[in-house]
């Protein structure tokens, strides 16, 4: 670290960025606990009273119990079809590699609003009714490419001499990927997962387009914002911004974990 | 070696494939379930906000054990957009305004309603059972849809910083009210109130009318700070001060502004301009799968003291007889009940541009022109 | 050691044998060539069609890109949000490179926890965000309510809301964490001995910055640059909340046209063109890293 001077201008900007990313939110969640139905300073005083209306509200109990379903099953299915798109990419040396690989990061490069709104042209032409299904059938392809992202790269930066001195000894492909490279990648594939849970909890723009006749809690938001706004919106996104950032918790510890041990080891040689 | 190792490879895969689809399964089964067993009594509703009466019914609600799911949409095109887009499976109970009757008709969004399973219709008052504008009931003597309120809109304002009740729409363009002035996006309506405070009829413009109307409502938007998404959006931005006035303006607003603590929205329909009349109606739309619970909704909505009820939460007209009696005195002096007729015949019901037309400026033009008015000043 | 895979791919054609593990990615790909390739295909078909209300019909025609582009509002507001889009991008990536600068050689201890904190707000909801720029710019905002505690004002100020600026703020709130997370990973593999020595040999801080620092990150700033524009020039929601007159853009026009109007082939056929604009802007971006050579540094693990 010697030699380079501090950039105490950067530390600076370095604090304002992070309180510009930070304030607005604080506010939010501030004025979940508002003890009035004011939405402006001077902040009179605490009060769970809306915390206590929105969770004994159906309508959002059953969206919030949509967001969950749909979030999970798109964690899933995104977790079984990535580990083995990526170890797919990973393993091979075929040409097909780049396209396939051109193919899965479409999406990250789609606007959610040219995504949605093709999706919800296709499934009208297909006939097939809009439902949380299709809801989850779009957050699959949207969430996609940040699993695939994540698992190829653990795939890459692993070092394949044990994999193939374990297929020397005769261990069959499944042996293999079981014993040996499995162990080694699960922490970043649990991450990768739980950071497509994330995504989709809450996703809004492509869930807006190809949705049915249920909600989602992004889309229970959105809708309390068309109707004249109290702090229980405030509520809703504080419960919300908690689930997500519990899995991001999860996601950083067991993801970046490793990498930043690895980071700091370099930066201090 | 090889052999095994092929074999061994073979296994695998497919051992691979089993556990992943039955992973895959698994995981997409919750959702192919009902995200819980639906109880007999959910109605799937979407209107304004407010519609849905979340205090007035909701003794009834308890006591029949019905559940009231509701989407408050921004403007009428929510309702097609969701319907024809396919999002409508489900959907059970909506409403429409007059204007919006032609194109539900032709889009096919109205359900017959059937009127024996309605007791309480004869409740209608005579205007509203007469239905001189064949908004309710078609010329063949198919009902498709059945009132539920009206009112009409026209001039809110902060009673706390305007302290006098405007007498016409020109004060929308004082100078000193500019970035003040609010307006919610719902573009048949605001040329259906424009037209009329310029004393044309929206449904009704040839190309010199629109021309007018159009810039007419392009200098009320420069007066705004831009148009609300959604009426719900318009009554927050009175609580939160950042408008004064507003055009499309709902008498719900105070209603609205009352629980969040801002008892001074107040609105007005001035001597000049008037006020454009609205009224609307439950409908039934293709795909509902809950219909007798609908029916038992709509035929308690027609029972006296609960019309007075919702009459008062959203600061509108009753329709039905024997509710006048029930209101507030102030909110009963608000409209004319004793003359009815005569009221919708002076500020007939709104009414649509056409569909197609080769003399009027059709109902597409119309809304292109609105995007123009959004992106105005 | 490993051989890098690039010496051992094969050289015959696009072969496909059932034991590489490249079929392995085959259930994925089907997955995608349905809920991907055959969406857009059938979008590209419908912005060749005729319009009815809420609905299309053959003949296929022209005629909806040929409104599109004819229609002078669609020009305006594709202005507008280029306009945004260029503001929005530029601003996050201009705030991002001190940020992502200082994280990653000055930042020590303190580098985990910004790191944390920073992520962690890119998942605040995208709506909550939005929203909340509205309680803080607003004329009973938290802003104007500070400034008028401290008597620096009398009156609220009017343009903090409901125009560009407002938008632009937002969508910088909603990208700048994307920003740094890329520009800290593309700063990673400079070692803080190329700075030094720079610094030894006589360069001050910004001619260290414009000769080393900008053009070994060019490449990752020039991408997260393109990525944030086009997310933001083709938002909708933001313009619909905090956009004001000013602040409406394209994405708007879009939505309008298949909800309110029921021209689903104009509303593609402006999806699709705003699309190969942004294509057209990536490979763009790309040829001019090539031309300035800053695209092939490739860093010796």
């Amino acid at each position: 670290m010697q030699g380079i001077d501090r950039s105490p201008l950067s530390g600076a900007i370095s604090v304002a960025a992070l309180l510009f990313l930070v304030l607005p939110l604080t506010i939010v969640v501030l004025f979940s606990f508002h003890e009035t139905a004011s939405l402006s300073f001077p902040f009179t005083g605490f009060s769970l009273r809306w915390y206590r209306e929105v969770l004994s509200s159906a309508p959002f109990r059953d969206a919030a119990w949509n967001s969950l379903m749909v979030a999970t099953a798109v964690a899933i299915s995104t977790l079984v079809f990535g580990i083995l798109a990526a170890y797919g990419l990973s393993r091979t040396s075929s040409r097909w590699r780049a396209p396939l690989a051109l193919l899965f990061f479409v999406p990250i490069t789609l606007p959610g609003l040219f995504l949605g709104l093709a999706l919800l042209v296709f499934f009208a032409q297909a006939g097939l009714k809009l439902s949380l299904v299709t809801v989850a059938l779009g957050h699959f392809i949207y969430v996609f490419p940040y699993f695939l992202l994540i698992a190829k790269a653990a795939l890459d930066r692993m070092d394949v001499a044990m994999e193939e001195a374990a297929a020397d000894l005769g261990a069959g492909p499944w042996s293999i990927f079981h014993k040996v490279t499995l162990p080694q990648i699960w922490p970043v594939v649990i991450g990768a997962a739980s950071l497509a849970f994330a995504l989709s909890f809450d996703e809004f723009v492509i869930t807006f387009f190809v949705i049915g006749s249920q909600s989602t809690l992004p889309l229970y938001i959105w809708s309390s914002m068309r109707r004249t706004i109290d702090p229980s919106i405030n509520t809703i996104s504080t419960l919300l911004l908690a689930v997500t950032l519990l899995l991001f918790a999860i996601a950083f510890v067991l993801t970046l974990r490793r990498d930043l041990a690895r980071g700091r080891a370099e930066a201090a040689a | 070696m090889e052999r095994t190792e092929q074999r061994n490879l073979a296994i695998a895969r497919r051992r691979l494939l089993q556990c992943g689809s039955l992973a895959l399964v698994a995981g997409w089964a919750p959702s192919l379930r009902p995200a819980q067993a639906k109880p007999s009594g959910v109605i799937n509703f979407m209107s304004w906000e407010g519609y849905d009466f979340p205090n007035e019914m909701k003794a009834w609600k308890e006591a029949n054990g019905v559940e009231v799911q509701s989407t408050y949409m921004g403007s009428h095109d929510d309702i097609q957009a969701k319907i024809l887009g396919g999002g409508g499976e489900g959907l059970d109970l909506i409403t429409y305004g007059s204007s919006y009757k032609q194109l539900y008709r032709e889009l096919k969004i109205l359900q017959p309603i059937d009127e024996a399973q309605l007791p309480n219709l004869g409740n209608l008052l005579p205007f509203f059972a007469s239905d001189v504008q064949n908004v309710w009931v078609e010329p063949d003597g198919t009902r498709t849809g059945v009132p539920a309120d009206w009112g009409a809109v026209g001039i809110s304002y902060d009673s706390s910083v305007i302290k006098e009740a405007p007498t016409s729409y020109d004060i929308l363009f004082d100078p000193q009210y500019k970035g003040k002035v609010g307006m919610p996006d719902d573009p048949l309506g605001a040329y259906g109130q424009a037209a009329h405070v310029l004393g044309l009829d929206s449904s009704r413009m040839t190309e010199s009318d629109f021309k007018t109307v159009t810039d007419w409502l392009k200098e009320l938007a420069k007066q705004t700070k831009g148009i609300s998404a959604s009426y719900g959006d318009v009554s927050t931005r009175f609580i939160a001060g950042d408008i004064v006035l507003s055009f499309l303006g709902w008498a719900a607003y105070k209603s609205f502004g009352a629980q969040a603590g801002k008892n001074t929205i107040e609105t007005t329909w001035p001597e000049k301009g008037g006020g454009l009349a609205f009224s609307n109606a439950w409908a039934i739309p293709p795909g509902a799968d809950n219909v007798e619970t609908v029916y038992a909704w709509i035929d308690e909505t027609l029972k006296p003291d609960i019309n007075a009820a919702t009459a008062t939460g959203l600061v509108g007209g009753v329709v039905v007889k024997g509710a006048q009696e029930k209101l507030d005195p102030t909110l009963a002096a608000l409209y004319p009940y004793d003359d009815l007729d005569g009221f919708f015949a002076r500020s007939p019901l709104q009414q649509d541009p056409p569909i197609e037309s080769t003399e009027f400026v059709t109902r597409d033009k119309v809304l292109a022109a609105w995007q123009e008015v959004k992106s105005a000043g | 050691m490993t051989t890098s895979p690039d010496a051992r791919i094969s050289r015959t054609a696009f072969s496909l044998s059932p034991r590489d593990p490249i079929a392995l990615a085959v259930p994925a790909a089907v997955g995608f060539a349905i809920l991907l390739a055959a969406p857009i295909a059938v979008f590209i078909a419908y912005s060749l069609l005729t319009a009815r209300l809420f609905a299309v019909a053959t003949p296929f025609t022209l005629d909806a890109y040929r409104r599109a582009l004819g229609y002078g509002l669609n020009g305006t507001l594709a202005l507008n949000s280029i306009a945004v889009g260029f503001l929005g991008a530029a601003a996050s990536v201009a705030l991002a490179l001190p940020v992502a600068y200082w994280l990653r050689y000055a930042a020590g201890r303190w580098q985990m926890p910004f790191l944390f904190v920073i992520t962690a707000s890119m998942f605040a909801s995208y709506l909550v965000r939005i929203y909340a720029w509205r309680t803080i710019l607003g004329a009973n905002g938290a802003i104007n309510q500070t400034l008028q505690g401290m008597r620096l004002i009398d009156a609220p100020l009017e343009f903090l809301i409901y125009n560009r600026l407002s938008v632009t703020l937002a969508l910088v709130h909603i990208f700048l964490p994307y920003v740094v997370l890329v520009l800290y990973a593309g700063f990673r593999p400079i070692a803080p001995a190329l700075l030094e020595a720079a610094q030894d040999l006589g360069a001050n801080a910004w001619r260290r910055w414009r000769r080393v620092v900008l053009p070994l990150i060019a490449a990752p700033a020039a991408t997260t640059f393109l990525f944030v524009f086009i997310l933001s020039a083709s938002d909708y929601v933001t313009p619909q909340l905090i956009g004001g007159t000013s602040g409406q853009m394209l994405g708007v026009q879009i939505q309008a046209n298949f909800k309110a109007v029921g021209d689903w082939p104009q509303g593609a056929a402006i999806s699709i063109l705003m699309l190969l604009a942004f294509l057209a802007s990536y490979a763009l971006t790309l040829a001019g890293l090539r031309v300035a050579r800053l695209d092939r540094i490739r860093w010796v693990d």
